[in-house]
């Protein structure tokens, strides 16, 4: 996969195999593995004092933002140009614009969150790969690989909101 | 007669409202230090103390004051998935 950053901070991504591209669909799997959007959103409320009014008005509103979040991956992945190469690769094309960094680093997290969520990942993150069970090497690849991406978005993100320059913020 | 003190009127001052984040096994240092300086302004430096704490200690209060500024402030970090929460300080 190839990432390309743009000067106005959008980010250009050509998939260039089909793992590649069953990695992106997968985001939005993944973000449904454990109870989905909703069941995230009652989680990051769980310390709350009073959680039923919170539950009432926020942890909706949250849920609907999430979702929203793994609607804009789907539709970018679904408005990808698709391209043969001269070998015979297929291709696929896509941008993600500097108001959806955000969003995908949203949902990339959601994606996270419900996999630590179903498989505490976490337990493995200093283990040899012989020390982890066959079953979850594939679910640790994809959460790995799903870091990778929001490491890339974050680095745009801050370099496009200036908070990588120390002195722009205020203490 | 006798001069009679009276007591000093009690000021009633409200118990200020925190907001606290906890530490998360997804949630990665440059983001959440990303996070608190979009949400709270803070510097690079101000930002990455109140990471490492949430790192180290399990737990950092970024804020006090007012319920619905609290409020507004948790409900900010958990759109971020940060796992965030309103205290009463006591």
């Amino acid at each position: 996969m190839k990432i390309v950053n743009s000067p106005d901070h959008s980010l250009h991504v050509t998939v260039e195999n089909s793992a590649e591209w069953q990695l992106l669909h997968s985001i939005a799997q993944d973000a449904f593995v454990h109870g989905g959007p909703s069941d995230l959103s009652s989680q990051l409320s769980a310390n709350m004092c009073d959680e039923s009014e919170w539950d009432s008005f926020i942890v909706p509103e949250l849920t609907t933002l999430f979702k929203s979040q793994v609607a804009t991956v789907q539709s970018a992945l679904s408005g990808a140009n698709e391209s043969t190469t001269e070998a015979g690769e297929t291709h696929y094309d896509f941008t993600i614009a500097p108001a959806d960094l955000d969003t995908w680093y949203g949902a990339l997290n959601q994606a996270r969150h419900q996999l630590e969520a179903e498989h505490r990942l976490s337990r493995y993150c200093e283990k040899m790969p012989s020390d982890i069970p066959p079953p979850l090497r594939k679910t640790l690849w994809r959460d790995t690989q799903y870091r990778r991406l929001q490491h890339v978005l974050l680095k745009t993100q801050t370099e496009q909101l200036g908070l990588d320059d120390e002195t722009s913020a205020q203490s | 007669m006798p001069t009679e003190v009276l007591p000093k009127p009690s000021v009633k001052t409200s118990t200020p409202w925190l907001v606290v984040v906890f530490d998360d096994p997804v949630n990665g240092m440059d983001y959440v230090t990303t996070v608190f300086m979009r949400v709270f302004q803070h510097s690079k430096a101000t930002a990455e103390k109140h990471m490492l704490e949430v790192h180290h200690k399990g737990r950092s209060v970024l804020w006090s004051g007012k319920r619905e500024l609290a409020e507004h402030y948790v409900q900010q970090l958990q759109s971020y998935q940060l796992h965030a929460a309103t205290e009463q300080a006591e």
